[in-house]
């Protein structure tokens, strides 16, 4: 579904039994600034329950230079005991999440890579076979799947990057959000 | 089924004002029957021939600017017609995209690209809105005022009507139909013959056809499609 479909459907919703011009204005010009909200609302309430979790799930293209990269901002990175990375190049390869002060400390497994959160918004990533060293490391490309808040597509008529069970959640949550405008205004 | 034309305006009109040629009714008839009345069938010394077709272009304008006046009349669709695209706070036009000049009430405003309709708002709704240049979701908003339109697209057209005597002219000449449903012959009749009056002459008769023709304009700028019962003279077809 496109973000204007889902847009409209919040706003049908919410002026149910109340449309008028002067409802659905009230509507229309308050909805655009709810819908970052309440995507960043699906992300954070959604990824409690794990059924939802797993629908969250995306896959993130990372760009690592010298071994660390920065988190996108969607990356809901309290979750990244879930998150999976591979290197799209050699899949026969693993990586390994670890607390960072062991990524630091500990004598690492040769036979895997491994990787680390410093300050939850920078991963570090050692090869296998390798130690971790605080001046160097891979620069490659790794995609990373984790729980993600749903992304607000850049332009109206692009597709909504979510499962049909999280669009109806969204729709149901920006209508709900939307309600307050349609009395006032009624 | 008759298509009216001018031509059954000029007969409907040049009859009842004992205008056409013809010493008894048989002569009368003879000039009546002709499908196409010029100069040479008139015999009247106060009105010239010229002035009927005046006459007539002008009661069919009268019922024009009715119709164009009326919002959602459906005769409205007989003039229809739209502004060029016009950008945010633009002047309204004098004249159609086809260069006819616009007249009556403004009609439904479009978005000239995707063709949405807009609704009217409050100005400071639409004023706000046209500054949030982060918005990405359309709104679709208009108000007319002052002579100018604000709205929240790009650029938008107008429904409008219009009206063009010289298109009217022309159909004149080539006894074409005017702009107007058949079912208003006899208001059109009605007032191009009350129009019809000069100081000193016609005056009775035009006075009852102006009623008729007044209470006809009156019915249709209530929105209504049906015009009064006829109780206009019957034509006399001439008697000298």
């Amino acid at each position: 579904m496109i973000l204007l479909e889902l847009i409209q459907r919040s706003v049908a919703m919410a002026v149910q039994g109340m449309d008028s011009p002067v409802v659905r204005a009230a509507v229309e010009t308050a909805v655009e600034p709810l819908v970052p909200v309440v995507f960043a609302q699906a992300g954070d309430e959604l990824a409690k329950t794990e059924r939802f979790r797993v629908l969250l799930r995306r896959t993130k293209q990372l760009a690592v230079v010298d071994g660390s990269v920065q988190l996108p901002d969607d990356v809901l990175s309290v979750y990244l005991d879930d998150a999976a990375l591979i290197d799209p190049a050699d899949t026969t390869k693993r990586y390994s999440l670890l607390p960072w002060h062991e990524l630091v400390r500990e004598q690492l497994d040769a036979r895997l890579g491994h990787f680390a959160v410093e300050g939850e918004g920078t991963i570090h990533i050692v090869e296998p076979d390798t130690p971790y060293d605080p001046n160097a490391g891979p620069t490659t490309a790794l995609a990373l799947t984790i729980p993600c808040s749903p992304e607000v597509p850049a332009s109206i008529t692009d597709e909504v990057d979510v499962p049909a069970e999280i669009i109806d959640w969204l729709i149901m949550k920006l209508a709900l959000a939307l309600k307050p405008a349609a009395l006032k205004a009624r | 089924m008759i298509n009216l034309t001018y031509q059954h305006l000029l007969h409907d009109v040049a009859l009842r004002m004992n205008a056409l040629v013809g010493g008894d009714v048989t002569a009368a008839s003879t000039t009546y029957d002709n499908e196409v009345l010029d100069v040479s069938h008139f015999k009247s010394a106060d009105w010239p021939f010229n002035s009927f077709r005046d006459a007539i272009l002008m009661a069919v304008e009268d019922f024009s600017w009715a119709v164009a006046d009326t919002g959602g009349h459906p005769w409205r669709a007989l003039f229809a017609s739209t502004t060029p695209p016009l950008p945010n706070h633009a002047e309204l036009p004098t004249t159609s995209s086809s260069l006819r000049e616009i007249i009556g009430i403004w009609g439904a405003v479009y978005d000239s690209t995707d063709d949405n309709e807009l609704t009217e708002q409050p100005l400071d709704v639409i004023r706000r809105a046209a500054q949030e240049t982060w918005r990405k979701y359309p709104l679709y908003y208009f108000k007319i005022d002052g002579g100018r339109i604000t709205h929240t697209r790009q650029n938008v057209t107008i429904e409008c009507c219009v009206f063009s005597q010289n298109d009217e002219l022309t159909k004149w000449a080539s006894n074409g139909k005017p702009s107007l449903p058949d079912v208003l012959r006899p208001a059109i009749m009605a007032r191009a013959i009350a129009l019809m009056t000069k100081d000193g002459a016609f005056e009775g008769q035009a006075a009852i056809y102006r009623g008729y023709s007044d209470e006809a304009l009156a019915r249709i700028r209530a929105g209504l499609t049906t015009l009064p019962a006829k109780t206009l003279p019957s034509p006399t077809v001439s008697q000298t």
